[in-house]
């Protein structure tokens, strides 16, 4: 206690001594900005200045106008000059579902898919005859939303055996509100939620029980032989695992197969692994914004991996592209709760962008069949819309941007 | 079989590399063993009908027999299993063993890359908070 005291004796007195040395300084500032810009003034006016508590730290407050701005930035010893702008409180984001609600019964469709352009896509293709794969908790396919969609169901346990189940069912309610925004169709107040209606879900519940590598891989060599298209996978390893990279190559170059991966909620500087596999095409989440614009999730991660003399990859950036990922809203199985009986609900997470772009790349598929996985991947990341355009990607939050697919289905010729 | 450093480092990720260094010497652990599996008439990146997809398959499985046999010789020597009977899709098979059974199966080849069984889990879910 007593050497707290002397400690904290001892850092008055460096703070009264640096605000006795710093006073002369700021004195001499004051002095030159007030000489140098009232003659900027007319009528030389003076300018207010002032200290900040007792000068403890080299900060002062200063009336600045256009004019005499250059006056105190010339001044040798300011290092910067701030605006003082207004600070707020930092509260817990209030959603206002109901507002959105309204709006998408408006619409007829989710935001998510109003933002993509969804319906212009529609007036070539639904998404018919492609397969789409989910590896997830599993699906509730006994939905409305979902009827007729799910033609094959199985559960990979942890010792990666295959067990049929009918009917199909979910752990959890994540894979069947990824498998809605693929493929779901339209709620009891006609708000349409999947992206591809009439494509087809292979799902493969690989996060049941105690999951690990082998589970997902099983998952995958399933997928495979159901004949699946594309792979969507919002789903992530303890710790990254850079031999994955192997699985999604064999996935697109032998199979043709789009392996979709949601890149992680662990926010900017992070990634999760499998999606940060320079081979997946991952992932990362929007929201909405004022004024019909959008902007990249506080969670959405994004970050660069490098590996120097492993070219052509030795700089890995993710995510690729970024989709709808917050205020999602799709089925889910029934849930009872004391209001009633609820099948849909909200989400947010990278896990609910990646099908959106899964959807995406069905409705892609179909209206082009002979198109390439590698040219789906690289127009989708051409087409994508970057707030900064060309120059500021790819980048870790938008990757190459938000997905364009009217955009990118005429790029595709 | 052929021990060649570099290439067996490059098999191993540095964390599973890391986590076998700390296993005892009888401890077993599980992983995935990918094959280095041939297929002839790769066909880049294009969608295949169901007839096509089988036909991978199947030579990716017919391609692994030879490096299974190799396989069970070098798990039999350090006391391990596999863990099915034969190859997926991907050319992978699940083993269990040592890890100087791990570094064995390494310097094999036949051995594309050797993964550890790791757990798997969704996404955390972002907070709003």
């Amino acid at each position: 206690m007593r050497g707290r005291l002397r400690a904290l004796r001892q850092r008055l007195e460096y703070v009264k001594e640096r605000a006795a040395a710093q006073r002369p300084v700021q004195a001499k500032i004051f002095e030159g900005y007030q000489e140098a810009g009232s003659k900027r003034l007319p009528g030389r006016q003076q300018l207010a200045v002032s200290s900040i508590g007792t000068s403890a730290l080299p900060v002062a407050a200063l009336e600045v106008t256009r004019k005499t701005l250059p006056a105190i930035a010339e001044q040798p010893n300011v290092v910067a000059v701030l605006p003082n702008q207004k600070i707020h409180l930092v509260r817990p984001k209030a959603t206002d579902y109901a507002e959105l609600g309204q709006q998408e019964k408006k619409d007829g469709l989710t935001w998510g898919l109003k933002q993509l352009d969804i319906p212009k896509l529609w007036e070539t293709t639904r998404g018919q005859h492609i397969n789409v794969a989910v590896l997830d908790t599993g699906v509730h396919d006994e939905h409305q939303a979902l009827k007729g969609r799910v033609k094959d169901f199985v559960i990979i346990d942890p010792l990666g055996r295959h067990i049929t189940a009918k009917p199909t069912f979910d752990c959890d309610q994540h894979g069947t509100h990824v498998c809605g925004t693929i493929t779901g169709s339209k709620t009891p107040d006609g708000v349409a939620i999947g992206v591809a209606p009439e494509a087809n879900l292979f799902v493969a519940g690989v996060l049941i029980g105690n999951a690990t590598l082998r589970t997902l891989m099983e998952g995958i060599s399933w997928a495979v032989e159901q004949g699946a298209d594309i792979i969507s996978m919002s789903l992530g390893f303890d710790y990254y695992e850079p031999h994955f990279t192997k699985v999604f190559s064999i996935l697109m170059e032998q199979f043709g197969i789009l392996p979709v991966v949601a890149i992680g909620n662990e926010n900017h500087g992070n990634s999760s692994s499998p999606g940060n596999a320079y081979s997946a095409l991952s992932v990362g989440a929007v929201e909405k914004a004022l004024r019909n614009q959008v902007t990249v999730a506080f969670f959405s991660s994004g970050a660069s991996l490098v590996f120097p003399g492993a070219e052509p990859n030795a700089l890995v950036t993710k995510p690729d592209v970024v989709a709808p990922g917050v205020q999602v809203f799709s089925c889910i199985p029934p849930e009872q709760r004391p209001e009633g009986t609820y099948e849909y609900t909200y989400m947010d997470g990278t896990s609910m962008a990646t099908p959106h772009v899964a959807g995406v790349a069905a409705l892609l598929m179909a209206a082009k069949p002979e198109a390439q996985v590698s040219d789906i991947i690289s127009v989708l990341k051409d087409t994508a819309k970057h707030p900064e355009g060309a120059r500021g990607r790819p980048d870790n939050r938008w990757g190459y941007g938000l997905i364009q697919p009217a955009e990118t289905l005429k790029a595709l010729g | 079989m052929h021990r060649d450093g570099d290439a067996h480092k490059a098999k191993i990720s540095p964390e599973f590399a890391a986590r076998l260094a700390h296993l005892k010497p009888q401890q077993k652990i599980r992983a995935m063993v990918m094959l280095g599996v041939d297929v002839p008439g790769k066909i880049l990146g294009q969608r295949q009908a169901r007839a096509e997809r089988q036909a991978v398959i199947e030579q990716i499985h017919h391609s692994a027999a030879p490096a299974l046999l190799e396989i069970d010789d070098i798990l039999k020597h350090y006391n391990g299993k596999r863990l099915a009977a034969g190859v997926n899709a991907l050319g992978a098979v699940p083993i269990e063993t040592t890890a100087a059974g791990i570094h064995a199966l390494a310097a094999s080849e036949r051995v594309a890359a050797i993964l550890e069984d790791q757990p798997l889990s969704l996404l955390s879910m972002p907070s709003n908070a």
